[in-house]
């Protein structure tokens, strides 16, 4: 039918060139009005900006792009406004009049398009397991053997199901939850494409709560195979291990001589750099043994401590006797000779951990001989401390083996030796250890575990336990108490004998930590859950005492003094001197965080660097509890995805005040000190950043039992120690297995404390090192 | 009627008679100047103080004060569309911040303001990294970062070969072991650490004073004879790269060991300070004062030319409250004033102290040490580490090279600031930060050489272009994006070439 009118229509005109006039006529006015068509866009989305654009069907630039983007087009409209202001002759302006039209149409048309991406069909986790396999989990592994699975996502609080804007996850890998626009992680790394970060979208926003299955079981790490042996990196002693080898070294002289030495060499020991870990933005504490960094401070202040060390022990006949070990005096022949020779081979042997070669040996007596007689035993102290061998604590010369298809070292004797001393003692081994290198015993399964049954009952492993704790707990740093003298403190502190200023109560709550361990650890040898939930105060300091609400403790371990009530137990975490802030304000979420991350080893990130700043106290306001400015605080989009899992153990240890109260109100002073309200205290919460099913808690002691239950706080009790032992971060692909072993030795009904300090030198791994690349 | 005057001519002989004995007198012209000009041509050393604040927050009523309106300001174009300021102090006290304490030195200080940097979170201790990024390499690992320009500085063969002395740098904070030193360890992106800070005084001064021989080089055959056994170790094949890296640093530091030890130094008895503890005010200004004579007395006695001091939060008494909320809480007038008054007494007892030391030592060219030194405060910008706007006082002014007793104001008040790390602050764009630092390095004669960024094509410090970014930010249609900040109205890059070659402009700096 429309063929017909169409051939009828050309037929008309009744003369041939006519109609062909006609037909080129209608030709040109249709090329004309198609190229006078606006151009058609279609809505699109710019992956990598994660934002919606307008695309071009045609591909023709227009106004020189094809994609447009709301960014682009308002630098455009700006400088268009620019060009028409300068503009001089009409002809311009006009073209950017029209432009300016043009402009202003594409943004229209822009902003009919969505702004989001559509929404697809349901997304499983196995099509997004993949890319969390692939761009999170390397470097994010450190959560447990079933992390890649939906329920811990869900169960660990990253993702709320059908929840963008709870679920931190997808908060810090989009910056908006209405866009795709990349976020703050793979942190270092290229961001994750748009298609990606709209697959993971899609899955927690259809995901059904009511169909995540959430385990009931407790945490474990994954042994899958025997333990490969940990990569040690090359190791320099830590600061508070060279001032110990230091002054072990000077065990020939008596107490009060060795004293008067170590006073003077202490002056150039205290120049060693402090110890000073790598930390994230608002990590609070790493092992200071960690820090492995070797600058020209180390190096100088150990050569200063040399000097001064070979200064002080040949500085007289009697002490180049008593030092010589063999009432020698030093010379170029006969039996001087002979002392020399003894000497390098002794002392040579301790400073360096390791027996000398012959040639080694030779060395040194030619470079003491080589020395002007005044000096030459000085120097010959001195050069010995220069070596790596007494820097470093070398472990390269084992035999080497496969364990597991990598290539491994069997620790010597005295390699072995050192790391023993080092791990309990933080110091050199002692003669009978060295002994035990020396005639193999320690090589062996039985030799072995009697020098660490020796070690470990000594006194200073008990010193070395106490650092761990301290580290671990930051108990290491004085608190000072009213530091401005504030009248908010003194009402808030009103009948306690405070003193501004002070950092003795301080130091009484540390005292507390100190006897709190003791009593668990070496007085009892009870387990970990015993310590982490005990229900005992051991403050001897009437003050603390006071602020527990309960008598002082005599200091025996028979008359132990309870808490007033279950509910105000409070554990190992819920004692002042973790609690305690110095003013009359808790650090409410800044505690929640420490606690999720040191004692339940969560990761969680540094906020984005774009939340830095906006960092704050929540505001003062008379009318609401701490608990619920932190709400208000952490209430925006871009905060409440991690503090979903840092609040609850927040606003659950709100029950105990800024000096260590247990209470049911909250105080609010004002500026004068007066106070204008008490708000009941609201401790309730869903605790839900354990790897089981999110549980109500409403007291500091329910947090810390469900973190016992769950397996966590044991498991990340294992990880610390680990990390305190090794020096270096675990890495649960290869160290599953001496973790596991760790983590049942806590969890065990008749395990303890000192079972897992000594477990984890037992495993033969221990006694290995991976050789790395 | 006036007389005409006649001259004969000088014939060709004459002039070169003339000019020969203009040349035979030349080395007795000494002699007959007036002693202080004999004294100005006595060499110097260029000794350098690097002074950082912490966190800025410090807000500009309490900065600046009325100096808006008491300044006699004179206007100059720098750059096409780019008009800067500057006039002398004002009379009487300068602002609360620089209270009358700092008087005396109004005429040997100048006060900076518009310098910018490009970095997000300007966590960039200042004088340190510059264009770089955070002061934490790890956190931010394919980004390129740069050492602080004090340890560039340390480090750098020309600046050190001028006078080679046994320290290369003294680090002091006096509130702990933090410096804003950031150091390389290696030749990768990740690299670097943080050195450590003397804070008891008489710890720094046993660590300057306490092994350095005091009048003649001494031995060190007992280092030189321990090079084999670190390389053999570093040719193990049974320790990793990293190890190797370290042990690459160790060997390093042991003949920055003997270089030191091989050095002689004259100079009079230092007495070694007293322990005073540092837990009360009396106290902790005790150590912070005398933390400055060991400084001034290792600067004097040629044991470093480099001082990098930390002015902590933590070294000032009484500040027990939350930190970082009561710093970062800058809009609220209670809070900051507990910040400001933590900073004010830092500059009362500790910055004024340094500066009248440096001051009461009169050097061989008759000037004071401080007139030949360069003292280079800073804080970050008030709305706390924004890339804006950054603050700096300089003082002394090296012998002449930096104008003192100005106020310099960089910014382009007829450009607002579009971008920057807080997106609502008032800002204008102002010049790179880096231009500074160039000139200092200008100024202690380190060639372009040693610092030219081959990866950027550009000739400063850090880099040059403002817009330098890694990886983690990238280049977008429609501008350089990073985390969400647009910055599309600055036009720095384009100008930068004019900037005379990268340094001060405006004739702060007298290049």
């Amino acid at each position: 039918m429309g063929a017909e009118i169409l051939r009828g229509f050309l037929r008309w005109p009744r003369r041939r060139g006519a109609r062909l006039l006609l037909f080129t006529a209608l030709l040109l006015i249709a090329t004309a009005q198609f190229a006078n068509a606006a151009p058609t866009y279609r809505c699109s989305f710019t992956q990598d900006l994660g934002l919606p654009s307008i695309a071009r069907r045609d591909g023709k630039k227009t106004l020189g792009r094809v994609v447009w983007t709301d960014p682009l087009l308002t630098s455009r409209m700006k400088q268009l406004k620019k060009q028409l202001k300068k503009a001089r002759s009409g002809a311009v302006k006009k073209t950017v009049q029209k432009n300016t039209k043009i402009v202003q149409s594409l943004g229209k048309t822009l902003r009919g398009c969505p702004q989001t991406l559509p929404t697809p069909a349901t997304v499983s986790f196995a099509d997004v397991a993949p890319i969390l396999q692939a761009r999170c989990l390397s470097c994010h592994a450190t959560e447990g053997n079933w992390q890649n699975s939906e329920a811990w996502y869900v169960a660990s609080g990253r993702v709320v199901a059908a929840n963008l804007q709870s679920s931190t996850l997808y908060s810090y890998l989009s910056n908006n939850p209405d866009n795709l626009s990349p976020g703050y992680m793979p942190r270092g790394l290229s961001p994750l494409p748009a298609k990606d970060i709209q697959l993971i979208r899609q899955w927690i926003l259809t995901m059904n709560p009511q169909q995540v299955p959430l385990p009931q079981t407790q945490f474990e790490f994954a042994c899958t195979n025997a333990s490969i042996p940990q990569a040690a990196p090359l190791k320099r002693l830590a600061r508070h291990q060279f001032i110990n080898t230091f002054l072990d070294l000077l065990s020939p002289f008596s107490g009060p001589e060795q004293s008067q030495i170590f006073t003077i060499v202490s002056t150039a020991l205290n120049t060693i750099p402090a110890d000073s870990p790598q930390k994230s933005v608002l990590e609070e504490r790493a092992f200071l043994g960690t820090d492995l960094s070797v600058t020209p401070q180390h190096i100088s202040a150990i050569y200063s401590a040399a000097l001064s060390f070979a200064t002080q022990v040949t500085l007289t006949p009697a002490r180049q006797a008593t030092f010589s070990l063999n009432n020698c005096s030093f010379g170029s022949s006969g039996a001087a000779r002979t002392c020399l020779n003894n000497f390098v081979l002794q002392f040579g042997a301790r400073i360096l951990r390791r027996p000398l070669s012959t040639q080694e040996q030779t060395n040194y007596a030619n470079y003491y001989l080589s020395r002007p007689s005044t000096t030459a035993f000085r120097d010959l102290i001195v050069t010995m401390f220069m070596e790596p061998d007494f820097f470093y604590l070398r472990e390269d010369r084992g035999t080497s083996e496969q364990v597991e298809g990598v290539d491994a070292l069997r620790l010597t004797g005295y390699e072995l030796a050192s790391r023993l001393s080092y791990q309990f003692w933080q110091s050199m081994p002692d003669a009978s250890l060295f002994a035990a290198a020396a005639n193999g015993s320690l090589l062996t399964e039985p030799g072995y575990r009697a020098q660490v049954d020796r070690l470990f009952s000594s006194a200073r492993t008990k010193r070395t336990v106490d650092q761990f704790f301290e580290e671990l707990l930051g108990t290491n740093q004085a608190t000072v108490f009213n530091a401005v003298n504030a009248p908010q403190f003194n009402s808030f502190a009103a009948g306690l004998s405070i003193p501004a200023g002070s950092s003795e109560l301080s130091e009484n709550m540390r005292q507390e930590m100190i006897d709190l361990v003791d009593h668990y650890v070496w007085q009892t040898g009870q387990n970990f859950s015993d310590l982490f939930l005990s229900s005992y105060s051991f403050a001897r300091d009437p003050t603390l005492a006071t602020i527990y609400g309960v008598q002082p403790w005599n200091g025996s371990h028979q008359a132990l003094v309870p808490f007033p009530s279950a509910d105000q137990n409070r554990g190992l975490l819920g004692r002042a001197a973790i609690q305690a802030t110095g003013s009359h304000l808790k650090s409410t979420a800044k505690l929640g965080a420490r606690i999720l991350r040191e004692w339940n080893c969560n990761t969680l990130e540094d906020p984005p660097p774009a939340l830095m700043n906006q960092i704050q106290a929540p505001a003062y306001d008379p009318t609401k509890s701490t608990r619920q400015r932190y709400e208000d605080l952490t209430a925006p989009v871009a905060c409440i995805g991690c503090h979903t899992q840092i609040n609850p153990v927040g606003f659950a240890l709100e029950r105990i005040d800024a000096l260590g109260r247990y209470r049911d109100v909250e105080q609010i002073f004002n500026q004068n000190g007066q106070q204008i309200a008490a708000l009941p205290i609201n401790s309730t919460v869903e605790f839900r950043s354990l790897p089981t099913t999110p549980r109500t808690v409403s007291t500091p002691i329910e947090v810390f039992r469900a973190m016992i239950d769950s397996g966590k706080a044991q498991a990340c009790f294992a990880q610390q120690y680990f990390r305190f032992s090794y020096r270096v971060h675990e890495d649960l692909q290869t160290n599953g297995c001496i973790l596991q072993r760790l983590h049942h030795e806590l969890k065990r009904e008749d395990g303890s404390l000192q079972g897992m300090f000594k477990e984890i030198v037992l495993s033969t791994d221990y006694r290995m090192r991976r050789i790395s690349p | 009627m006036m007389k005409q005057l006649k001259f004969d001519r000088v014939t060709r002989r004459q002039f070169l008679k003339g000019i020969g004995g203009g040349f035979v007198a030349l080395p007795f012209l000494p002699s007959i100047l007036r002693q202080e000009n004999a004294f100005a041509q006595a060499a110097s050393p260029s000794r350098l103080i690097f002074i950082y604040v912490g966190h800025g927050a410090l807000t500009e009523d309490k900065l600046y004060g009325t100096m808006e309106s008491s300044i006699g300001w004179t206007q100059q174009q720098i750059l096409p569309g780019h008009v800067i300021r500057h006039g002398n102090l004002p009379n009487g006290t300068i602002s609360p911040l620089f209270n009358a304490s700092f008087t005396p030195f109004k005429n040997k200080m100048s006060i900076l303001r518009g310098l910018d940097t490009p970095q997000y979170l300007a966590h960039n201790r200042a004088l340190g990294t510059s264009l770089n990024f955070l002061e934490n390499p790890l956190n931010h690992r394919t980004l390129y970062v740069q050492p602080s320009i004090d340890q560039f500085i340390a480090q750098s063969a020309t600046f050190y070969n001028q006078q080679p002395t046994p320290h290369r740098s003294i680090l002091t904070n006096s509130g702990g072991t933090w410096s804003a030193a950031l150091a390389r360890t290696g030749p990768g992106n990740r690299d670097f650490t943080h050195l450590t800070a003397r804070s008891i005084a008489h710890e720094a001064y046993d660590e300057i004073f306490g092994t350095t021989p005091t009048s003649s080089g001494a031995d060190t055959t007992a280092i030189d004879r321990v090079f084999p056994a670190y390389q053999d170790l570093r040719n193990s094949t049974r320790i990793s790269a990293e190890d190797k890296q370290r042990l690459d640093s160790h060997i390093q530091g042991l003949h920055e060991l003997q270089q030191r030890l091989q050095l002689s130094v004259s100079c009079d008895q230092v007495p070694r300070p007293p322990y005073t503890g540092q837990s009360t005010e009396p106290t902790a200004r005790t150590n912070a004062q005398n933390l400055n004579s060991v400084i001034v007395a290792a600067l004097r006695c040629g044991q470093s030319r480099i001082a990098n001091i930390f002015l902590t939060e933590a070294s000032a008494p009484a500040f027990n409250y939350e930190l970082h909320p009561t710093i970062h809480a800058y809009t609220n007038p209670a809070a900051n004033q507990i910040w400001f008054n933590q900073v004010q007494w830092q500059f009362e007892n500790v910055l004024v102290d340094l500066l009248s030391k440096l001051n009461g030592v009169v050097e061989a060219n008759g000037k004071t040490m401080l007139d030949n030194s360069l003292v280079v405060l800073h804080w970050e910008n008030y709305v706390p580490h924004d890339n804006y706007d950054s603050n700096f006082v300089l003082f002394g002014g090296l012998n002449g090279k930096f104008q003192m007793g100005k106020f310099y104001d960089f910014r382009n008040r007829a450009v607002p600031l579009l971008w920057g790390y807080n997106h609502t602050s008032p800002g204008y764009v102002g010049i790179p930060q880096n231009t500074l630092l160039n000139s200092i390095l200008h100024a202690v004669g380190i060639p372009p050489s040693e610092y030219e960024q081959p990866r950027t094509g550009a000739y400063a410090y850090g880099g040059y272009s403002p817009f330098f970014m890694d990886t983690d930010w990238g280049a977008q249609p429609g501008g350089v994006v990073g985390r969400g900040t647009l910055f599309n109205n600055y036009y720095i890059p384009t100008g930068a070439a004019a900037l005379n070659s990268g340094l001060l402009p405006g004739g702060l700096y007298n290049a």
